[in-house]
């Protein structure tokens, strides 16, 4: 099903961001004359003014293959000392639910509007980083190598196989402007510490940064447990959980240079770890572990023609080895997941109306393990869309069409989207889809533990919408979604003979929901948000033991609120995050019940008065205040109340200016400081009016 | 609008509606073996009142058989009538053969009156203590399948149905079964507690209660009682019931007319059984009790182990809880089955796995699954752990034979011969269906622990005409017979137990279908089985 073609020969002007208008889900994107956007992100004191026109989101981006969508980015950048790895930023965003196996590394999923983790593609700067319809640990990406992430809630049919939630995009750091060093050191509960460590500078007539990351913690700490479930009332005894330790590793090397019109963005990522494995409290595993590493290397050039349009390619290699000790899979289990990939995207402005892109994919997947059935798949794919405006830019409509080949599954992934600006910052956005999930290889090939393959597996399938409004206020963004899914042939395990169990596909589900996401920021140093997600699944095709029950780990309400403030030397932050309960199993029979975790922090800059440079942070962050105890999953205790310090030390040693007139961040934020400053009322006077 | 924005916009609609188009089918699904019948669901090879068909009712007198309405099993068809020529006025001793008015039929023979100790039911004598059209009063019927014993109808046999949810009450003599009835989400153990049939569910982490009906199936009680994780077997011992509960590596002490901890379930039939909670006995993480044996005053609980080699060594014992005040168990101590003989074949290290224990006069016997502790690949013959309780010693092991017996199930008495069921290796297809079952069957022990030579092989190959290899699983005994499950097929085979051993009555050929097999998943668990 193919989307409009036209193609038309014109020249348009290379725009620059004195161009730029805001559009996207919640204004979060400037779109430049050139059709090129640039991600407004939100941070704690005011929105991000872009620094270059470099930092255009790439092809990859939620925001540049799927405007219209229901997209969140979040700044990692100012979120360092509140969130130690990824999953901590994403559940911040509405339509996130988080499944926490408890503790600092220990492994984190994320699922998107009601979709299971292994349905949500998670990418580091557009690399996928795993095999075909297997769920990402967000736990092994530290949020000191990122700039931000973006995350696309509904099915991602852009994006091809493996999509059907969502996609979220973890954008690493950028080399900034100039030379700069930085560290951070973070000391906290449960004999905890994260450092990381960076450089970056002009190199080769580009930008370069290197980072090293690392993460220790011991993981012991102590919970309430239940020796005697079948009794209600009973006291709970204190128990410490051990084997719960990581140890992780990495770095990130990224350059960028500009030959003319063609950027090069070239990136290693790589990270070890060793962790211990828990278990369930139940049936703890004192010595089960497990120990991985991964590599990726991506190569992105994008090129500007004077006919308005642009090619980019990528090309990326990741290899993922991991070993587990000791564990149900057995006394010792090695496997080695790699893949190569590489995609062409061409996109041509034609007339003032339409933009058409034209996309092409390939490349192949590659598990070794120990069975030595060492799976393998080609993946082809191409995808045309067509962005049609009208209305001098009121409205804009997206369609494409997307075929793909995974293996031995053919996968076809439809999409449509409109976005249509109205008078007083309002704006309205829809978007229809098809997406699917492959099986992943264990799923179809490979027995793990009590676990058998099923090959003749189908995908799954979702058919997804959503209509959202959205209100933009300099002071202030609101935004609601209203979204529903219909799945099909969704991959459950199923009791096979003797003791076992096997994957088929046969449920059906619908899940809808709402978001409301907003942000007020009254003032410059005073900023508050707050995310709701109602969301409702049932179950829709199975015999009266499941039919229409809710979908298990899927709580029905989820609530995060965050207020910061302060002048940029001292600002304080308290969040809250709720969760109503959560079934357990399909049959609405056991449960998790709510929780709410409150957390606060303060960050200073000890040194402001008398330093600029380096800028010296020092942040405190107090974790679950309220002591909550509760577990996650099925018997997976998360940790009480923790925390944190962080030491963190950032010097511009030689700033380039910025180009086209835009001012830094940081010189952003001096300067409304020093306007807040010269404003301060005398004691019994009142502040006056600017 | 121009007319080239006009073809994008019908373009895009198109695009559109192909988006919303092939939507997923969706529907009520009734569970396996059963068909909607107006707002419920029917059982259409044993539901009389639906027979073959929603609304098609066997007359009376009638079974319901694969579908089919048949004459009842002790009964003669005479003409459209099923008769009982013992005692049928109309067709007395012979179809056609009518008494005259005011006698009636006694034992086939027209007379005045009834034979002392035969009851009178219109003109039919007839003994209320065993007439399955005359049970325990006159013109009360049994459903079928079931028997009429001491005035009560009942199954001779109910099974456990784990993946469809289902318990199905059956005759093994004759192979008659009632209708499937819907129980919780996975039954995995059952339990008799007087006319009521318990039942632990491992996904609800509930123990259900049931009772017959007229029409033969069974009416889920409202009131049910939480159990701690994988209930795997119950014991039950007036007003108690035990239960192992192998994922919370505890024992659960219930009792009836207590009512704490009971939950009313929002459907369900009002009942008196309430079972309650007394109390729950922690044996240890990874522990993975398999199941209860009560001597004297002492429960003797099998302890797996847990997952792999290191949490396996929580187990491999058994544990010892005395009972003497039931409302206040005390661990006793354990007996360890570690240091056992576990006969490895030749490169293997296995791991004991006590996984059944059956009792007789003051000794237990466990069954060893002698499995890889990492692999559960059967390592070494499937051996069975004689313990004197009176001194806590393992004063036999007994090894069943590794052609004959691997991965032993299940073990019970039959009179004085030990009969232990065996699950026996699978191997798998390349596309992991099971392939075949080797040293998979019965055997019986006689009192010295030797094995009989009477086996009951069930080993076998799948084949493209459909027949599925049987992986047998629990027992139970019945007028002297086995009545076995099958883990794999949801089959139940009936075997005979003697001097010689075993022989079948009915074996893989003609086994009773009894739990539905899945269309997905091409398999069917029963669970379990318990007879009267």
């Amino acid at each position: 099903m193919l989307s409009l073609l036209f193609i038309a020969l014109a020249a348009t002007p290379d725009a620059g961001v004195e161009d730029a208008r805001p559009e996207g889900a919640n204004n979060s994107i400037w779109r430049l004359a050139d059709g090129g956007v640039i991600p407004l992100i939100e941070s704690d004191v005011i929105v991000v003014v872009p620094e270059t026109a470099e930092e255009r989101a790439t092809p990859s981006s939620p925001l540049v293959r799927d405007p219209s969508a229901a997209i969140t980015v979040r700044d990692a950048t100012h979120a360092r000392a509140e969130a130690k790895d990824a999953s901590e930023l994403i559940t911040t965003t509405p339509g996130s639910v988080l499944q926490d196996a408890g503790g600092a590394g220990q492994r984190k999923t994320v699922s998107l509007r009601g979709a299971a983790p292994n349905a949500v593609m998670v990418m580091l700067d557009g690399v996928p980083l795993t095999g075909p319809g297997a769920a990402m640990d967000l736990a092994r990406i530290p949020t000191s190598a990122l700039d931000r992430i973006e995350v696309l809630r509904g099915g991602g049919s852009r994006y091809g196989p493996g999509a059907m939630g969502g996609v979220i995009n973890l954008v690493t750091r950028r080399p900034p402007n100039g030379t700069s060093l930085f560290a951070d050191v973070t000391q906290g509960s449960f004999v905890t510490t994260q450092l990381s460590a960076g450089a970056a500078t002009q190199l080769l007539g580009g930008d370069g940064l290197v980072l090293l990351h690392g993460l220790r913690s011991e993981g012991t700490f102590n919970y309430l447990y239940d020796d005697m479930p079948s009794i209600t009332g009973n006291p709970l005894t204190t128990l410490r959980r051990e084997n719960n330790d990581a140890l992780q590793g990495g770095g990130l090397a990224r350059f960028r240079k500009r030959f003319g019109d063609t950027q090069l963005d070239v990136l290693a990522e790589g990270m070890a770890e060793s962790r211990g494995l828990a278990g369930p409290i139940q049936n703890p595993s004192p010595t089960s572990r497990q120990g991985s590493g991964r590599g990726t290397l991506s190569l992105r050039t994008s090129t500007r023609f004077e006919s308005g349009g642009t090619l980019s390619t990528f090309a990326y290699g990741r290899l993922d080895d991991t070993t587990f000790a000791a564990s149900y899979l057995g006394a010792s289990y090695h496997q080695l997941e790699s893949s190569v990939g590489g995609e062409l995207v061409f996109t041509q402005r034609i007339g003032s109306s339409n933009e058409l892109t034209a996309l092409v994919t390939g490349g192949g997947e590659f598990l070794r393990e120990p069975s030595g059935t060492n799976p393998a798949w080609g993946k082809l794919g191409a995808m045309l869309a067509d962005e049609l405006v009208l209305f001098d830019g009121a409205l804009s409509i997206h369609g494409s069409a997307r075929v793909d080949l995974a293996g031995k599954f053919v996968v076809i992934s439809p999409r449509v989207g409109a976005m249509l600006f109205l008078p007083a910052g309002f704006s309205i956005r829809a978007n229809a889809g098809q997406a699917s999930r492959p099986p992943s290889f264990s799923e179809l090939y490979v027995v793990q533990g009590t676990l058998l393959p099923n090959s003749e597996l189908r995908p799954e399938r979702a058919l997804s919408g959503d209509v959202g409004v959205a209100w933009t206020h300099d002071k202030a963004e609101v935004s609601a979604t209203g979204f529903m899914s219909l799945y099909e042939d969704l991959i459950s395990y199923e009791y096979y003979p003797p003791n076992l169990a096997r994957p088929f596909n046969f449920s059906a589900a619908r899940v809808g929901g709402v978001e409301v996401d907003a942000t007020a920021r009254p003032f410059h140093w005073l900023e508050a948000n707050a995310g709701y997600t109602w969301l409702d699944t049932q179950n829709l095709r199975d015999d009266p033991r499941y039919y229409l029950k809710a979908l298990p780990f899927r709580p029905k309400h989820r609530f995060h609120a965050r207020v910061s403030g302060g002048p940029e030397w001292l600002r304080a932050r308290a969040e809250i995050a709720f969760q109503s309960s959560q079934f357990m199993n399909r049959t609405e029979t056991l449960s998790i019940p709510d929780r709410a975790f409150v957390n606060v922090g303060v960050t200073a800059l000890p040194l402001f008065a008398w330093v600029k440079e380096p800028r010296v942070t020092l942040s405190a962050e107090l974790k679950n205040v309220l002591d909550v105890q509760t577990q996650d999953l099925d018997g997976y205790p998360l940790p009480p109340r923790a925390f944190f310090v962080t030491l963190g030390v950032q010097w511009d040693v030689q700033r380039a200016a910025p180009e086209r007139g835009l001012r830094s961040t940081s010189e952003e934020r001096q300067a409304q400081d020093k306007k807040q400053l010269a404003l301060a009322p005398s004691p019994g006077q009142s502040a006056e009016k600017p | 609008m121009k007319p080239m924005k006009r073809i994008a916009f019908g373009l895009l609609l198109l695009a559109t509606s192909g988006v919303l188009s092939g939507c997923p089918p969706t529907g009520v699904v009734c569970k396996p073996g059963t068909v909607p019948c107006g707002i419920g669901c029917i059982d259409p090879n044993s539901d009389r009142r639906n027979c073959g068909a929603c609304g098609t009712a066997c007359f009376a007198g009638q079974d319901c058989n694969s579908g089919t309405c048949a004459c009842r099993v002790g009964t003669t068809a005479c003409g459209s009538d099923c008769a009982v020529l013992d005692y049928d006025a109309k067709n007395c001793g012979r179809c056609g053969n009518q008494c005259a008015l005011g006698q009636v039929c006694d034992n086939g023979v027209c007379g005045a009156s009834c034979t002392s100790g035969l009851t009178r039911c219109g003109a039919s004598c007839v003994n209320t203590s065993t007439d399955l059209a005359n049970c325990g009063a006159c013109g009360v019927v049994c459903a079928q399948g079931q028997r009429c014993n001491a005035g009560v109808c009942d199954y001779a046999a109910i099974a456990a149905c784990y993946w469809s949810g289902q318990v199905i009450g059956f005759d093994p003599s004759s192979g008659v079964k009632g209708p499937l009835s819907d129980l919780g989400s996975n039954p995995a153990a059952l339990a008799r507690l007087g006319n009521a049939v318990l039942v632990t569910d491992q996904t609800d982490r509930r123990l259900y209660s049931a009772s017959p009906t007229a029409s033969g199936t069974y009416a889920v009680s409202k009131f049910a009682s939480p159990t701690g994780t994988v209930a795997t077997q119950m014991l039950v011992d007036r007003p108690y019931v035990y239960v192992a509960n192998a994922g919370s590596g505890s024992v659960l002490v219930l009792q009836e007319g207590v009512d704490a901890g009971v939950l009313t379930l929002d459907a369900g039939v009002d009942g008196t059984l309430v079972l309650g909670t007394v109390t729950e006995v922690q044996l240890g993480m990874n522990t993975f009790p398999q199941g209860v044996a009560k001597v004297g005053s002492t429960l003797w609980v099998p302890l797996y182990g847990g997952f792999g080699a290191g949490p396996a060594d929580a187990g491999q014992e058994l544990a010892k809880i005395d009972v003497t005040n039931p409302a206040m168990p005390m661990l006793n101590g354990r007996v360890s089955l570690k240091n056992l003989d576990l006969k490895p074949f030749d490169g293997g290290t296995p791991a004991a796995r006590p996984w059944a224990i059956t009792s007789k006069g003051t000794d237990v016997y466990v069954a060893l699954n002698n499995l890889n502790a990492d692999t559960y690949a059967p390592e070494g013959p499937g051996l069975v752990a004689k313990v004197d309780t009176t001194n806590d010693m393992v004063s036999a092991v007994y090894d069943l034979g590794a052609n004959e017996c691997l991965n032993p199930q299940w073990l019970g008495f039959v009179g004085e011969k030990l009969v232990v069921s065996c699950g026996g290796q699978i191997a798998y297809s390349p596309t992991f269906s099971v392939d075949s079952v080797t040293a998979a069957g019965v055997v019986a022990l006689d009192s010295s622990g030797a094995v009989l030579s009477g086996k009951f092989n069930a080993s076998g190959v799948a084949t493209d005409a459909g027949f599925m290899p049987m992986m047998p699983g629990r027992f139970a005994v019945s007028n002297g017979q086995v009545v076995l499950t099958d883990q794999n097929g949801g089959r139940v085979a009936i075997l005979d137990v003697s001097d010689a051993g075993i022989s079948e009555v009915r074996g893989i050929s003609n086994a009773l279908d009894i739990c539905p097999v899945s269309a997905t998943t091409g398999v069917a668990n029963v669970a379990d089985v318990v007879t009267r």
